[in-house]
């Protein structure tokens, strides 16, 4: 990485002024933005003011650190806000400590300090480490899985309309039915009654009669038959009224998802490129469209591993030859992982290198590409596995 | 083996792929001659010390910026020190190592007489 960390903010807690003084005057000319907080009861208060990303725990006890780190947890309101990373200080005693609760993701980093440190430059370029590696995070674009959450919303949302616009024609359908079945059963009464009216005449049956059967086929209609056909409208309506609230209720919890995974999906996907050479970083640099993607990089295996690790990437771009592992040694590690395995890497190999195009698929790479390159065929392999829709 | 026809410096290979623009080929041969600068003297102090695996490591870094920058002879010329130094093959890096240090002194040469020819395009 080229960032150098200079600009981050450092705050020091420490138990007492003159500890945090020797640290504070061992790094400033480095990392000039640097605070300390000795008072316990300052500490949140320090560290909302400060907003530090870099936090260094330089008490003599591990155990202290601990507790003072869970204290700021608790009572620092921007501390879950503030991304910043964390070196814990210790003695020779407790290195093996120290490394256990680093190692159980408590702590990022320590450094051995007291009684006496030989190596002077480590807390500073552990210091640096942070800093590189929270300028990755910085600039190393979204997690796919949440490209494959917005995903699912946006699929979420017409099946929701499609959803409640099939309910409404379906409320709709049976209003509609119900109507022509208070109709139908109305003029068949009226049929009826009319009907039995021209019977009774025939029959010579007296006009009182024939009022009165009239006037009984009316009360039946009325009082029995109608009823229920509007008790059976009536039902429709609260159907109507309770699809609507829960359409209501759900819209607007839709729409925020909608609108989160918008902003999600319109992060350009993050492409990890594993190289550790300046001239072919440079390169990619200027190939792959910064609008389109995030670029991140590691000169090493190790680095790569961790970036991938904080944020996996859509895709990694990975040399064969690194300071540390191989390329290869690398896309195993990566493979083993759950949630890095389906990362698609890409080797970039030279011509001679069949056998290790062979070791890289076997070992799970998706692909090779091989150098030198030409622009058209690098963004063609970065299209195969970013969507361009994507990543436009 | 290094190809007859390769020559020192092949700008258009560069121009090939990033274009034209003179501060931005400028930008990449400066970065270029850094890494010359880092990784010819770790290759000549590896081959002196016959450690292939150093070899073979300097060699890789050097081969594909060249090939990229179109510094077409010392780019062939990595790829087959490292291949040699993979396969340990100390016969074939005595043969090929001793082109090494003119091949490379005269890229440096053209890289920096292309980064004045590209500085003085840029504007100012």
């Amino acid at each position: 990485m080229t960032t150098t960390g200079e600009s981050e903010k450092v705050l020091v807690f420490a138990a007492a002024a003159a500890d945090a003084d020797v640290i504070r005057k061992a790094l400033e000319v480095e990392f000039p933005a640097i605070a300390c907080s000795w008072e316990p009861d300052h500490a949140a208060d320090d560290f909302d003011r400060h907003q530090p990303s870099i936090v260094i725990l330089a008490f003599h006890k591990v155990e202290t650190s601990e507790q003072y780190y869970l204290a700021l947890f608790r009572n620092a309101r921007s501390i879950a806000k503030v991304q910043h990373r964390t070196i814990l200080l210790c003695n020779k005693d407790e290195v093996r400590a120290a490394y256990a609760l680093c190692r159980g993701g408590c702590f990022d980093d320590y450094v051995q300090y007291w009684p006496v440190t030989f190596d002077q430059p480590r807390l500073a370029m552990s210091v640096r480490l942070a800093a590189r590696e929270l300028a990755a995070c910085r600039n190393g674009g979204n997690d796919p899985r949440l490209g494959e959450m917005a995903r699912a919303v946006e699929q979420v949302q017409p099946i929701f309309d499609r959803g409640l616009s099939h309910s409404d024609r379906c409320l709709i359908a049976a209003d509609d039915a119900v109507r022509y079945l208070a109709d139908g059963i109305g003029s068949a009464m009226q049929d009826a009654a009319s009907g039995l009216g021209d019977r009774l005449v025939a029959m010579k049956a007296g006009s009182g009669v024939i009022r009165e059967v009239k006037r009984h086929l009316g009360m039946l209609a009325e009082e029995k038959v109608l009823p229920q056909v509007r008790e059976a409208a009536n039902a429709i309506g609260p159907a109507r009224e309770s699809l609507a609230a829960a359409a209501a209720a759900v819209r607007p919890k839709l729409d925020a998802a909608r609108k989160l995974a918008g902003e999600v999906a319109s992060e350009p996907p993050t492409i990890l490129i594993v190289e550790d050479e300046e001239t072919q970083r440079r390169i990619y640099s200027h190939l792959l469209d910064r609008t389109r993607y995030n670029l991140a990089f590691a000169s090493s295996g190790t680095e790569a591993l961790k970036l991938a690790t904080r944020r996996p990437p859509a895709l990694i771009l990975m040399d064969v030859m690194l300071p540390d592992l191989t390329g290869v040694e690398v896309t195993r590690r990566l493979k083993s992982s759950d949630t890095l395995a389906g990362v698609p890497v890409v080797m970039i190999t030279g011509r001679s290198e069949r056998e290790i195009v062979m070791q890289s698929l076997a070992a799970g790479a998706a692909d090779f590409l091989v150098k030198p390159f030409t622009p058209q065929s690098l963004q063609q392999k970065v299209e195969q596995y970013i969507d361009p829709r994507v990543a436009a | 083996m290094s190809d007859h026809n390769a020559v020192e410096l092949e700008v258009a290979v560069l121009h090939a792929l990033v274009g034209e623009e003179a501060a931005v080929v400028a930008g990449l041969l400066s970065t270029y001659l850094n890494t010359l600068g880092q990784s010819a003297p770790q290759l000549i102090c590896a081959l002196a010390m016959r450690d292939s695996h150093g070899v073979c490591r300097a060699a890789h870094v050097m081969k594909s910026p060249s090939l990229c920058v179109g510094a077409l002879l010392l780019g062939q010329l990595c790829g087959a020190l490292e291949e040699a130094a993979r396969a340990a093959d100390w016969p074939r890096l005595d043969a090929v190592a001793p082109s090494f240090e003119p091949v490379l002194a005269r890229t440096i040469r053209a890289v920096k007489l292309h980064i004045d020819v590209a500085r003085r395009q840029v504007p100012a």
